[in-house]
Order: C-alpha cells, then sequence, then structure tokens
C-alpha cells in the first residue's frame, strides 16, 4: 500500500504506532525500572517514526533495520559501512559538517552530498513531527 | 535497494550540478527554525551544515526529555483509556 495515496495522513500513521506502543509498554513494564522504560518508549518514538514514512527515505530504514538487527535501538544512527567513494561536491570547509551530518542521519554515511542533504531535510521534518506528537501526548495525559 | 530515485549512486560526480547543491542548501535553510540563520541568503553552506547538526542534536534532546516524561506519566496513567482522549485532540 503505497501510503502517499491514502486518506491516512502521515501523523495519524505516526500516532497510531507510537500510542499502540505506549500501551503495550505500559503493561510490559509495570515491574521495570525507570529508565528502561523511558529507553523503551525513546525506540518506541523512533520506530513509529521510520515506520510513519513508509520506506520511502534510507534514514527510516536503516533505523528499521537496526531495531531488527539487535532487537531495540541503542544507538541513533546505524552506520552501514558501504565502500564506495564519497563524491566530494561541497566547498572547502563543508566536508566537516558534512561528516558530522552523516554520523547524525541514520543510514547516510555512505551517501554523497546531493542525496545527504535530501536526506537530512526528510528526517528533521519527521523528527519535528514526532516530538510535536509527543508533546500533545504528555500535555493531554498530563492534563486527565 | 530500491530503485526509485532517478539519481544513480554509481554516477561519477558530474551528474551532481552546483545548482542542485544550492537547492538543496536553501532547502535545509527553509527548514531550520528562523531563529537559527535568519532568511538572508548570503549564509554559507559551512554555517547552514553546522546549524543543522546542531539542530539535529536539539530535536535528538528533545525526544530524550519528552521520553522521560511520558516515562513518568505512564506509571501513573492508564494509556489505553488516555488514547481516546489523545486521538480527539489530534483530530481536532
Amino acid at each position: 500500500m503505497d501510503l502517499e495515496h491514502s486518506s491516512i495522513s502521515k501523523p495519524m500513521i505516526m500516532a497510531f504506532h507510537f500510542l499502540g506502543a505506549l500501551s503495550h509498554i505500559q503493561k510490559t513494564t509495570t515491574h521495570s525500572t525507570f529508565v528502561c522504560r523511558c529507553h523503551r518508549i525513546r525506540c518506541a518514538a523512533y520506530t513509529s517514526m521510520a515506520l510513519s514514512t513508509g520506506g520511502h527515505s534510507a534514514w527510516s530504514r536503516a533505523l528499521l533495520r537496526g531495531k531488527l538487527r539487535r532487537g531495540g535501538l541503542r544507538k541513533r544512527a546505524v552506520i552501514l559501512q558501504r565502500p564506495r567513494k564519497r563524491a566530494v561536491r561541497l566547498e572547502e570547509g563543508c566536508q566537516d559538517g558534512a561528516d558530522v551530518l552523516r554520523r547524525l542521519v541514520p543510514g547516510s554515511a555512505g551517501m554523497d552530498s546531493a542525496e545527504l542533504l535530501d536526506e537530512t531535510a526528510d528526517y528533521i521534518r519527521c523528527l519535528e513531527e514526532q516530538v510535536s506528537l509527543m508533546r500533545s501526548i504528555v500535555n493531554v495525559v498530563s492534563s486527565l | 535497494m530500491s530503485a526509485r530515485r532517478s539519481r544513480s549512486r554509481q554516477a561519477g560526480a558530474a551528474r551532481i550540478t552546483d545548482e542542485q547543491i544550492d537547492d538543496l542548501m536553501s532547502k535545509l535553510q527553509a527548514i531550520l527554525p528562523e531563529a537559527r540563520l535568519g532568511r538572508n541568503d548570503r549564509v554559507s553552506a559551512a554555517k547552514v551544515l553546522q546549524e543543522t547538526c546542531s539542530y539535529i542534536r536539539s530535536l535528538h534532546r528533545e525526544m530524550d526529555d519528552l521520553s522521560e516524561r511520558l516515562s513518568e506519566l505512564l506509571s501513573t496513567t492508564e494509556m489505553s483509556s488516555a488514547q481516546a482522549a489523545v486521538v480527539r485532540s489530534l483530530l481536532m
């Protein structure tokens, strides 16, 4: 199913996954520590973020692959070791910035600059949506 | 790997033009909050990258903080009954 053509919006898909995960986490962490529950919530946040994009971006696939492989998101950026030459397209002085960006955006390690910037824009948009969703949940739940 | 992208990853540097890079840089600049850069066209690429990294880090930190708050709330609220209230507020 191509999510871009469905009538259900991306934020709703994100909310659906995340709320479901929160319910499940609550049921299964009654005797867990605060840190453990916190970690699971964070993983659920990144997962619902990745799932809501429908796998169109490399960062979402990298996050989901990392989750499947390790059974949890211990690191935010899953760095894929691709043996490929990077096209050096940015001006001098930008390479360091681009390298730092590659460490921050999941799955972007082997990308050329154009792709990296594209992925980054998408990643930031989704991060903002997830943060906004979590804020709304915190507001609603704490006012109950 | 998906073949959806028209840009071939195996292509040499020649395929990616400077205009493309400039377009993407301005796209990125448009996404960053105004307070960080202003709308000045003359911001250097290095500055855009630096602010982008800083912004991503702050978003990650916010995710951590919100996860902690939710963890606290989860220990005191019944989520299944709260879900309806949350969905209602999202739909409005």
